[in-house]
């Protein structure tokens, strides 16, 4: 029963990473229509410009809001040179491109920093909290707060502000919007630019757990995408919820689903997936959009 | 119906492209391996991609190379040598092992990985001497296949001393496995089983995934008090530093091909693998304690001279250089320098030195074409030593030195990978 | 006028034709095994433009598919010593039943969703290959211990005969697929892309015609991967793997989803980018250089042309031949002058 609990809740832990991924993706999706491939490598690359900053002696909280800012003026710069051209190629173009940019960032990364995973710090230290036999480390404690918080700022973007009401006019009506007055690829620019920060988020949550190389990310985007598809692609909750499913059911599944082991655990989080789908085509928590004839 | 005209002229100018670049049918091959000319040797290695890291020995292997051009080559020959990337994708690998036979006439084809299994009949088929650097079982098949060749021990012997160890050392041990799900770790569980160990928990994970809290809990959970790991990079290093970060404390087996600092210590961080043993073959470029050996200091100096763009402080660098060395070494050996005559003298090896073995290990010609590493440890020395071994000691050669046999490779020696 | 122009495409088409029939005789056996994959590739791609050009439906899993029938092929040559065009037959069967199997919950999916399942599809296949190891044989996989596309007698070599084992095949497919988006499948698809409600209400069987597009793309798929799998003499996990499915369909976006000839433009690139790259680049230590120029590459012709490249070319070459006709006109008006004049 203690582990079966203490499994759950290491789960959950994996999925906070699929979780914040997932969020990054949604963001990206909601302003484009693209699933943005590339979006786990932006990530590993804003950890690895944290790791430079960490190399000078900074301290991990001075170097945070540093970074977020950086990967955000990144996140916007790659849609103003190489997305945007592709703006109205329609979907196929746009998720090519992700995979040309997955590449092309990922070869980057090894170039400067070689292919060996090297350690990361925990900004919330070493250590473990125990209670009823179950154990939760500092890192997968802060990674579940920072989940919550990063959560709740970008819910709250997005509903709250002026900046959130047009970046969803933008995705959900690009032609009004832009007779409005409202510039597309302004708004557009800057969903990437929320998108790239969210997902550094998911970088720094990532890197003490996995070490950090250049690949670091690929096997979490995979699920992250599961997790997103599985929430809704519309939904900020839906996909951080999908993540922390995909996360459990990999992990159960990995230890009591006998013959599927670690390496074909992963079908069970996509089969889930792919039966709520069918069910209900926009995801858990996301919203049908109506087909006008 | 212009527009499928005009397709059509793209499709043409693609071809025509294309075509350009061709070799025509019945040119000669470039090179020439007769009695004079360069001795052709290629490699195609995985040069970009997931599996970049492993490509980095394609500069060790230059270097040495050129080290032994510049000093004059062999018996007066220089070597041709060149690397091309696969990508570790086995159809790309498939297309340059033809090229180095059909177009370079090459004589030694050097392959790495779990894929060269597959891509062994083309060259065996045109009689090219293939080398592959790769620990599968597999590759010990030179009945099937005269001119395949395996560089790295076999994982499956490994298997079978950690077995041997374990079944000694911890008599009642809860054993558990990590690896990765693919055929090598399939060759270390025989391995182990060999050695009496069947393990109570055997976790295969694909490379790259690296969240293992859930595998970790599973370990626990079971009671395994002796773990044997080998899983790459990223894998190892997140799993020992968890189960450092938690208190779980096995004793830890870590496999040869990842016990360095680069693959498991820095990443994992060296307080979470004190003590771990290790079967030790190859010296690691990073490892402070070897950093003034000869062979190291030579070898850094051959890269900064030859391999400048090469990262001389990997193992997968330092082997590409033991490789090649020891390709140096049968090929200087050899009756005649075609593919016949230097698998003839690489099998028969004996004593030969090599850049990237520890100190006191030499290369012999093993079972299934394979290289043996031997070298008696102060322990096997005193109790086990067999009459030959000693007669041969007596007659006054170096000392350190085992039969070819691979159960006399099984040295009791263990060390810990963090120094 | 009318059959000139209709004749100008089949012309080329014929000439390039032509071409492939006699390059076995022109070029060495190391070149026509890239060429040959180019053709196999090429043909899984068009497979995948009848799915994404001309229906509509996004799958990131062709590499599978394609995977799929590669070990169908290899399975029964290899271990039950079954002549190879048997292989490649039980290939075109299975992967006709999977696309099937696959094409039903996709019909319940679109857009980012089939694009999901088909990734899943991508991500555990070559997991599985590796699992049932006695009948795929795990990581190593299946290999060939000679070419099976043999003569031995002819005096051709196996890769003169592979290759044109596969530009037949390669051509079959082209008119097959040629002929089923010009009749009335491809106007229902056409309908079905433009607008699924409005096709349904013009009395087309929706679904139907959707999962025959899949059925009809995964069969092809299947059966170019068994000729690849039979010229590379190999089925290996490591082929399969989910970057080759991505390279796939980015062959197909950049060649031109909507063109024949673009799945060969869109083949020949990711099989000799990479290759050109390492040359571009040079030096063994550059892996990761060539890695970035070849990324590079796919993201200049998306941006050089978003709609494919048999599609730019066609655009710039049409505006070209815009001006021909007209000028082709007015030189015969005047010779009818001419006539006429000289005719009282």
């Amino acid at each position: 029963m203690t582990e079966l609990l203490q499994q759950t809740l290491d789960g959950l832990s994996a999925g906070l990473i699929y979780g914040i991924l997932a969020l990054a993706l949604s963001v990206v999706f909601q302003g484009t229509g693209m699933l943005n491939f590339a979006q786990g490598e932006m990530a590993t690359l804003s950890a690895f410009v944290t790791l430079v900053f960490l190399q000078f002696g900074m301290p991990f909280w001075a170097v945070l809001p540093i970074v977020i800012v950086l990967s955000a003026l990144g996140g916007a710069l790659i849609e103003r040179t190489v997305v945007r051209p592709l703006e109205r190629s329609g979907e196929l173009p746009l998720l090519t491109l992700g995979v040309a940019l997955l590449l092309g960032i990922n070869a980057m990364m090894a170039i400067i920093w070689g292919t060996n995973s090297r350690p990361f710090p925990s900004p919330f230290g070493q250590g473990v909290v125990t209670s009823l036999g179950l154990r939760m480390t500092y890192q997968q404690l802060g990674s579940l707060i920072t989940l919550l918080a990063v959560l709740t700022v970008t819910i709250l973007v997005f509903n709250r502000t002026s900046i959130g009401l047009r970046l969803r006019a933008v995705a959900q009506n690009p032609d009004s919007a832009t007779l409005l007055g409202q510039h597309r690829g302004k708004w557009l620019m800057i969903g990437w630019g929320i998108a790239a920060a969210v997902g550094a988020f998911a970088a720094l949550v990532a890197a003490p757990v996995l070490t950090l190389s250049p690949g670091m990310m690929t096997f979490p985007l995979l699920l992250a995408l599961a997790a997103a598809t599985l929430g809704g692609l519309t939904s900020r909750v839906g996909a951080v919820v999908g993540g922390l499913i995909v996360g459990v059911s990999n992990s159960l599944a990995g230890r009591y689903i006998p013959g599927l082991d670690g390496d074909l655990a992963i079908v069970v989080p996509f089969v889930i997936t792919a039966i709520v789908v069918v069910i209900k085509p926009a995801g858990i928590f996301g919203k049908a959009r109506t087909v006008r004839v | 119906m212009k527009k499928h005209a005009a397709a059509a002229v793209a499709l043409a100018a693609t071809m025509a492209i294309l075509l350009a670049g061709c070799t025509g049918r019945g040119e000669p091959a470039q090179g020439a391996s007769e009695e004079t000319g360069d001795i052709v040797i290629r490699a195609s290695y995985p040069l970009s991609g997931p599996l970049a890291s492993a490509g980095l020995s394609a500069a060790g292997v230059t270097a040495y190379f050129d080290a032994v051009n510049a000093a004059g080559g062999i018996d007066g020959r220089q070597i041709d040598f060149e690397a091309v990337d696969d990508a570790f994708d086995p159809a790309r690998q498939v297309s340059n092992n033809q090229q180095f036979v059909e177009q370079d006439d090459a004589i030694i084809v050097i392959n790495f990985g779990g894929i060269s299994v597959a891509a062994r009949p083309p060259l065996n088929n045109a009689g090219v001497a293939q080398i592959v650097q790769g620990g599968e079982t597999e590759l010990s098949d030179t009945e099937a296949f005269p001119f395949s060749r395996a560089y790295v021990p076999d994982i499956a012997w490994e298997g079978e001393l950690q077995g041997r160890y374990i079944t000694e050392t911890f008599p009642d041990a809860n054993v558990g496995f990590v690896g990765f799900n693919n055929a090598l770790a399939d060759s270390q569980l025989n391995g182990l089983e060999a050695g009496g160990i069947t393990p109570s928990t055997v976790i295969k994970l694909p490379p790259g995934q690296a969240d293992v809290a859930s595998q970790v809990t599973e370990l626990q959970a079971a009671g395994v008090d002796v773990l044997v790991v080998t899983q790459g990079p990223p894998t190892i290093g997140a799993l020992l530093s968890y189960m450092g970060e938690i208190g779980y404390h096995p004793t830890l087996f870590i496999g040869s091909p990842y016990a360095d600092f680069a693959s498991t210590v820095i990443p994992a961080g060296a307080d979470n693998v004190t003590g771990a043993l290790s079967y030790q073959w190859f010296k690691d470029p990073q490892n402070p304690a070897v950093e003034s050996d000869e062979a190291i200091v030579q070898f850094t100096e051959d890269m900064a001279e030859y391999s400048p763009d090469g990262d001389s402080t990997q193992t997968f660098t330092l082997t590409g250089y033991g490789l090649a060395s020891a390709i140096v070494s049968a090929l200087s050996e050899a009756d005649e320098i075609t593919s016949e005559g230097f698998l003839e003298a690489w099998d028969t090896v004996s004593d030969v030195e090599n850049p990237m073995l520890i100190e006191g290990a030499s290369l012999n010609g093993g079972p299934g074409g394979r290289l043996v590493y031997q070298y008696p440890p102060a322990h096997v020395r005193r109790n086990e030593l067999d009459p030959r071994r000693r007669d041969r000691q007596r007659r006054g050669r170096r000392h350190r030195r085992v039969a070819r046999r691979r159960a006399r490779a099984g040295h009791r020696s263990s060390c810990p990978v963090a120094h | 006028m009318r059959h000139v122009s209709r004749l100008i495409p089949r012309l080329g088409w014929i000439i390039a034709l032509g071409i492939g029939v006699i390059l076995p005789l022109l070029v060495s056996d190391f070149d026509l095994l890239d060429l040959s994959r180019v053709l196999t590739l090429a043909m899984a791609v068009a497979g995948l433009n009848l799915l994404v050009g001309h229906s509509g439906q996004v799958s990131v899993g062709h590499g599978a598919i394609f995977g799929l029938g590669g070990y169908a092929a290899m399975i029964p040559v290899v271990s039950f010593g079954w002549p190879w065009w048997a292989g490649v037959l039980l290939a075109a069967v299975l992967s006709l039943a999977f696309g099937i199997l696959l094409g039903i919950p996709a019909l319940k999916m679109g857009g980012a969703n089939l694009g999901l399942l088909t990734i899943a599809v991508a991500v555990v296949f070559p997991l599985l290959l590796i699992r049932f190891q006695p009948l795929t044989g795990g990581t190593f996989g299946m290999f060939l211990p000679s070419p099976a596309i043999s003569l031995p007698d002819s005096g051709f070599t196996s890769r003169q005969l592979e290759f044109w084992v596969c530009l037949l095949a390669l051509a079959v497919v082209f008119v097959a697929l040629r002929n089923l988006v010009h009749g009335r499948l491809g106007r229902a698809l056409a309908a079905v892309r433009t607008s699924s409600l409005l096709a349904a209400a013009n009395g087309i069987a929706v679904n139907r015609v959707k999962l025959i597009a899949f059925a009809v793309s995964s069969t092809v798929a299947g059966v170019a991967g068994a000729l690849y799998a039979l010229v590379v003499s190999i089925a290996v996990p490591d082929s399969y793997v989910f970057t080759f499915s991505i390279a796939l369909l980015a062959a197909s976006v950049i060649g031109g989803s909507r063109s024949w000839a673009g799945a060969i433009i869109g083949a020949a690139i990711i099989v000799y980018l990479p290759t050109l790259a390492e040359a571009f680049v040079g030096g063994q230590a550059a892996g990761n250089w060539s890695q970035f120029v070849y990324a590079a590459g796919l993201a200049l012709c998306l941006i050089v042309a978003p709609s494919g490249i048999a599609g730019a070319v066609t655009s710039l070459l049409g505006r070209a031949f815009a001006y021909a006709p007209m000028r082709r006109a007015v030189v015969e008006r005047s010779t009818d002058m001419r006539t006429t004049s000289t005719a009282p």
